[in-house]
């Protein structure tokens, strides 16, 4: 066994670092709710605040966006669906590849400045981001199939699933240049 | 091999049994009379041939529209064999882009004078109230030339189909003062391709024959016009040669008048056409002169505008068929019940309308049809943006023929399909809510395309390897939802309420695939379930907007 799976070695975040043992720092300057740092299935990896934060605004916006995420079964609507609770359990089951690859995608949106903004300006950004990335849906693709299965549990957030659909969905309108006028008119929150 | 007299009127007895019952069907085109095709050989049992826009399988279809296998007549049965036809439109075309070179010989669109049988024309236009510029018609093809001899005083007329003459269906009269009858070579549409005018009329119409647009009405036996020459003459050969002029050695047998997607075609009989016209072709002396009856099997042969020279054989005779004519006045298609009508098959195409058909040729100088995709798939890649890919066409007949032929729910699935088109194509068509939902529609659903298409195809490749998955069902729901959802909150808003109820009932079955990873052999057990069938049909009769099959 290498020394690169027995210690794991930090994924360099924006102003702090996400590992599997912890997070080592914080984004500074942005005002957040507490948000509680998450504890992988394998039990030893975390998720930043910031990073939390991260998942629920894209998890509200995936349930808004482009259409109100179907109920499947639930009788909540789905932006009340899209709770830390339920982001928590998601990303308790993530494995530590999906959990690295949800923060990368996190940080990715954090260095946009997204954090603070409007949710349209995270839409937007997500689709630029989907366009760049291409089919791969990079590490994009595993932080929105983590909000997938926090609104609908049956998915697994292990599996791009029909988070590669929304992903391909937003990135097809980005290069369309029809994302602007949906975001504007839909008003989401 | 001929069809006695006694058999054929009894054929024709049996045929008109069978168009009472299901003229009124959709699925229904029309029947004539025939031989049957086994495995794609004519054998010598004469029969009636019903013709069906699909034939559907039996398990599809209630029992007021399955049609019989046989028909007694006197105490003798007489097969029904069915053909797949229609839906049927009248041969003119207003296509406006280049005739494709679909034969070595044609189209014979350039401009011939003196003028000759079977080149390009049309009526330069008819006037209308909306617009400053007259509408043009059909372009056509030029049957033969017919005269009128009074003493020493002879007039010669050009014979074609009455819809190519007037512009559209039952567009001229001598008192609609909006149509001048006036008839160009090359056809307008040819004109404008070219960049070459020919204003100049070579004809102005003395008679169109008067469609009787009544539905169901057997009235309508041809259709036909003539146009007085403008010039001294018309050159009774064939445009190119391409074949020997009409004489009773090659009588004429037929006229041109419509044609489907599919390959069939449909003409007029050219005997009961002259008897009607009242003239007798250039060089005949009697109306009848140079003409033969149709036999079924016999060879026929034609020069027409798009298609130049085909030949194929007499495939039904008596036949009664609903052809569509496009009025561009109205823009708006005028069904025309037509009977005792010749059925040949990849004979003509749009634009060959007025062609004559003689007897001859080799029986098998075919015109494929240009290809076409079926309406309903046409009018979902319109409105989706989708890539107009013509082997999906070769795909869903396979998803229909492999996969859902197969079970009980496969096949009203199919059923379904059928009875409700018009209904989604014209909801595709009407507006679904401000351009951005559209925008967004088509976005999702070409990124559901690009994931499934490959899923389909592989699925037909080897069924044994398919899984149903949780992205899948979510997929499902997610488009189900885009399709329900007013437009207000970002959806299509395409469904009714009680439509989308329907799709979210199917969400729990959908459900229960996934989370069971049912294969493709345990989704096929369930659909042929007679349970989960008459749920099925139990949940969709119950939906006013839905037809069942």
């Amino acid at each position: 066994m290498s020394d690169t799976t027995s210690r794991p070695r930090p994924v360099r975040l924006r102003g702090g670092y996400l590992t599997r043992r912890g997070l080592l720092g914080g984004v500074a300057g942005v005002a957040l709710a507490s948000f509680p740092g998450v504890p992988s299935a394998r039990g030893s990896s975390m998720l930043s605040y910031q990073g939390f934060a991260m998942a629920l605004r894209v998890t509200r916006t995936v349930a808004q966006f482009p259409i109100e995420f179907p109920a499947f079964g639930e009788k909540s609507p789905a932006l009340a669906r899209a709770s830390s609770a339920r982001l928590s359990s998601a990303a308790g089951k993530l494995s530590p590849h999906r959990l690295t690859q949800v923060g990368a995608a996190a940080e990715r949106l954090i260095a946009d400045g997204t954090l603070g903004q409007r949710s349209d300006a995270l839409v937007m950004a997500l689709g630029a981001h989907a366009a760049r990335d291409g089919e791969s849906g990079g590490s994009l693709v595993s932080l929105i199939a983590l909000s997938v299965a926090a609104l609908a549990p049956d998915n697994d957030p292990n599996e791009d699933g029909f988070a590669s659909t929304w992903l391909g969905g937003l990135a097809r309108m980005h290069q369309q240049d029809t994302l602007g006028a949906a975001v504007t008119r839909r008003g989401i929150r | 091999m001929s069809i006695t007299p006694q058999v054929r009127h009894e054929l024709t007895q049996a045929r008109g049994q069978v168009w009472a019952k299901h003229s009124k069907d959709p699925n229904f085109t029309g029947c004539g009379i025939g031989y049957r095709r086994r495995d794609g050989v004519v054998t010598d049992e004469p029969v009636v041939i019903a013709m069906v826009v699909d034939k559907l399988p039996a398990g599809a279809l209630s029992s007021r529209r399955l049609l019989p296998a046989s028909v007694r007549v006197n105490g003798t049965d007489y097969g029904v064999d069915v053909v797949e036809a229609g839906p049927v439109y009248a041969n003119g075309t207003l296509d406006r882009a280049a005739p494709q070179s679909v034969t070595s010989s044609g189209p014979v669109t350039g401009p011939y004078r003196p003028l000759v049988q079977g080149c390009g024309i049309s009526n330069s236009g008819v006037a209308t109230s909306s617009s400053s510029s007259p509408t043009i018609g059909p372009a056509g093809t030029l049957g033969c030339f017919v005269t009128s001899v009074s003493g020493a005083v002879v007039i010669e007329f050009l014979l074609s189909a009455g819809h190519i003459l007037a512009g559209g269906p039952n567009l001229w009269s001598p008192s609609n003062l909006s149509n001048t009858g006036n008839i160009v070579q090359p056809a307008v549409s040819d004109q404008v391709l070219t960049g070459t005018t020919y204003q100049d009329p070579v004809a102005e119409v003395t008679y169109v024959s008067p469609l009787d647009t009544t539905p169901g009405s057997l009235a309508n036996t041809v259709d036909w016009g003539v146009a007085q020459l403008n010039t001294d003459y018309g050159d009774t050969t064939f445009a190119k040669d391409l074949m020997p002029p009409i004489s009773d050695g090659h009588p004429a047998v037929g006229m041109c008048v419509g044609s489907d997607a599919g390959g069939n075609s449909y003409l007029a009989r050219m005997d009961a056409t002259l008897q009607q016209v009242g003239l007798p072709m250039v060089g005949m002396f009697d109306v009848t002169d140079g003409t033969a009856a149709p036999q079924v099997g016999m060879h026929i042969e034609k020069v027409g505008r798009s298609s130049g020279y085909t030949s194929s054989t007499v495939d039904a005779t008596d036949v009664i068929v609903t052809i569509n004519y496009v009025d561009p006045v109205a823009n708006a298609l005028v069904p025309v019940t037509m009977s005792g009508i010749i059925w040949s098959q990849y004979f003509t195409i749009a634009g060959d309308s007025g062609a004559v058909a003689c007897q001859g040729g080799d029986g098998q100088t075919y015109v494929l049809p240009p290809r076409a995709p079926c309406p309903l798939t046409q009018a979902v890649q319109g409105y989706y943006n989708l890539p107009s890919n013509i082997s999906d066409n070769t795909l869903t007949n396979n998803v229909q023929a492999k996969v859902l032929t197969q079970t009980l729910a496969g096949n009203l699935l199919i059923g379904l399909v059928y009875m409700n088109q018009q209904t989604v194509i014209s909801r595709l068509g009407n507006s679904t809510g401000p351009a951005y939902n559209q925008a967004t529609a088509q976005a999702f659903f070409q990124q559901l395309y690009a994931k499934y298409r490959p899923v389909v195809v592989g699925l037909l490749t080897n069924p044994s390897s398919f899984t149903f998955t949780q992205a899948m069902a979510t997929d499902y729901g997610y488009a189900l939802n885009m399709l329900g959802q007013t437009p207000a909150n970002g959806g299509q808003g395409i469904l009714t309420s009680q439509e989308y109820g329907l799709g979210v009932w199917l969400m729990f079955t959908v459900a229960g695939l996934a989370q069971n990873n049912y294969t493709y052999q345990q989704i096929q057990a369930l659909l042929d379930n007679p349970l989960f069938y008459d749920q099925a049909c139990s949940a969709i009769a119950s939906i006013p907007t839905i037809t069942l099959p």
